[in-house]
């Protein structure tokens, strides 16, 4: 038999079933949606990972919308920041 | 030369070889739940399929339940809906269902044995890993997917790769405070998470020899964590004693055919095994898990170890398990600060588990930061635990005495950990948020461990414990 498709790396060994889908997914009656939280736990910390905290959390912008964000303490849309700016 | 259980019970449910070389097995006792059954059902709709044989099929539900108030309908639509498509497809299907307005409800694995579904000779299957409990009573059981669950609901039978078997004798005698929980986590350290694939773990001699039922179906139910799919006990008198009197059990005349045909199928003295490992029972202490595989374990009284510790391909493995547990290597394992405590599961959530982390409790207050979890495996243990009054010990400790379900093994209900907190878990899994919270941390250990460390507010040893309790 063959099977063709892409080929995603995985880092570890003895992955357990949890990595594949965390139990707390597979709350469902059908198989609809069960795509989107395969790998989750480790995507979410893999992004992360880059970072240095194993639970550190990532939210990847332009460096104007960091600047804005770290204005305003929370992800906040730049462009208003730049109107304003513009208009001051 | 003579067979072993599982060659005897292979054999005589062999329907014939299939030409990829795996057997076409037939299956005796197909147990269901709500969460690896319901698109099986629906794959038999869309094919028009029958469920083949009902009167060999019993369902419950236990994984999604809430066990702080059970009215329905539960306040989580999802497993509300889960709910609700269980009771169709079992009505729809003529399946018996032991629901939850049934007396029998409980973990699936633990209300078989209960009611004497489970008996010696079996061959048993259930969309769940932990199927391997049955095994205890000399069945050969073992977990499926959902897929295979179609295909046991539509033929009775599932292709199956023959297995290799590997006795494990336990000598010696435990001592007190040490449990089945501990044998087992000391063998998977030792044999591995991966040491069991594609055998079948034949539990024998002295140690296993004089547990009681629910401390064999402890062990076997762990199997699957050191890879085997199968784990089993030979039956003797212990497992004919256990099934005398119960509901789906033989009776009369019946009993005793049944019993001397159980005896007849046990591994016979010359019989050959594929690999032989021996334990010394005498030398195990109570085991903690440090990692985030039940392999990754220490006896109490170790240090938690380091990559220096481990051969080269483990170190990567290690690093990365101590950084998620946030634990350090050299430390002591002991006095690893807790704050939550959960008795109950399939692996240890049966009487006499709540009876060992009850005399552990009995008189004494757990800690103010902690927060404790009793949840009796099925409605009779709960029944049977409150006879004895059970359910004040632990209330008046601190604990929460909760209704049956799965509970906080694996979080497919609202019991969960939040955030990085650690718990200490008398059930079976360690993996990274298993137990709902992705941060959360696992340490495996047995329901008295559990209950020392609630107790103390960190783990410790519960051998400590039960002597101050003993000599007061």
């Amino acid at each position: 038999m063959t099977i063709t498709g892409r080929a995603v790396a995985l880092r570890g060994e003895d992955v357990d079933t949890d990595r594949i889908m965390p139990a707390r997914f597979l709350r469902a009656v059908s198989f609809d949606g069960l795509e989107a939280h395969v790998f989750e736990d480790d995507r979410r910390a893999g992004a992360a990972a880059g970072q240095g905290s194993p639970t550190g959390r990532t939210l990847l912008m332009s460096p104007a919308m960091v600047a804005a964000a770290a204005v305003a303490g929370e992800v906040t849309d730049v462009r208003r920041l730049l109107r304003h700016t513009e208009g001051s | 030369m003579g067979s072993t259980l599982l060659g005897k019970v292979w054999d005589l449910h062999t329907v014939r070889r299939l030409p990829t070389g795996q057997t076409q097995l037939l299956i005796g006792l197909h147990l269901v739940h709500e969460v690896t059954s319901p698109q099986a059902f629906d794959m038999l709709r869309l094919r028009g399929q029958a469920v083949a044989f009902p009167d060999r099929t019993f369902a419950t539900v236990d994984h999604i339940v809430p066990t702080d108030g059970q009215a329905r309908p539960f306040a989580d639509g999802m497993a509300e809906q889960m709910m609700a498509a269980l009771e169709r497809n079992c009505r729809e299907f003529g399946v018996p269902l032991f629901g939850l307005e049934s007396d029998d409800q409980g973990i699936v694995h633990v209300i078989g044995p209960e009611l004497g579904l489970t008996q010696p000779g079996l061959t048993i299957a259930c969309g769940d890993s932990h199927t391997s409990t049955h095994g205890a009573f000399g069945a050969v059981a073992f977990g499926i997917g959902t897929s295979q669950v179609r295909d046991v609901l539509a033929s009775q039978c599932l292709a199956m790769d023959p297995l290799k078997v590997r006795r494990i004798v336990v000598g010696g005698a435990l001592e007190p405070g040490v449990y089945a929980k501990d044998v087992i986590l000391a063998i998977i350290r030792t044999l591995g998470v991966q040491g069991g694939v594609g055998f079948a773990y034949e539990y024998a001699g002295p140690v296993v020899d004089r547990m009681a039922m629910d401390e064999r179906m402890t062990l076997c139910n762990m199997s699957i964590e050191g890879g085997a799919r199968v784990g089993y006990v030979n039956p003797d008198d212990t497992t004919v004693a256990y099934l005398k009197g119960r509901r789906f059990a033989p009776a009369g005349d019946a009993f005793d055919r049944a019993a001397a045909w159980w005896r007849s199928i046990a591994s016979d003295p010359d019989a050959a095994y594929d690999d032989e490992v021996r334990v010394d029972g005498g030398g195990l202490s109570p085991m903690v898990t440090w990692g985030t595989n039940p392999g990754q374990s220490a006896a109490v009284d170790e240090r938690v170890p380091g990559p220096a510790d481990v051969a080269e391909p483990e170190r990567a493995a290690v690093v990365d398990a101590l950084a998620y547990m946030g634990l350090e290597a050299g430390r002591h394992i002991e006095g690893t600060r807790v704050d939550v405590a959960f008795i109950g599961s399939c692996t240890n959530g049966r009487l006499s588990d709540l009876q060992e982390a009850a005399r552990v409790v009995r008189g004494r207050r757990i800690a103010a930061h902690v927060r404790g979890l009793v949840v009796p495996g099925s409605k009779r243990v709960r029944d049977a635990a409150e006879r004895e009054g059970l359910h004040e010990v632990f209330k008046e400790a601190g604990f929460e005495w909760r209704q049956a379900g799965c509970s906080m093994c694996l979080a497919m209900n609202p019991d969960r950990l939040q955030g990085r907190e650690v718990c200490a878990s008398s059930s079976n899994r360690n993996f990274k948020g298993r137990q709902g919270s992705p941060t959360g941390r696992t340490l495996l250990m047995s329901p008295a461990m559990v209950a020392a460390a609630a107790v103390a507010g960190e783990v410790t040893d519960v051998r400590r414990l039960l002597r101050h309790t003993e000599g007061s």
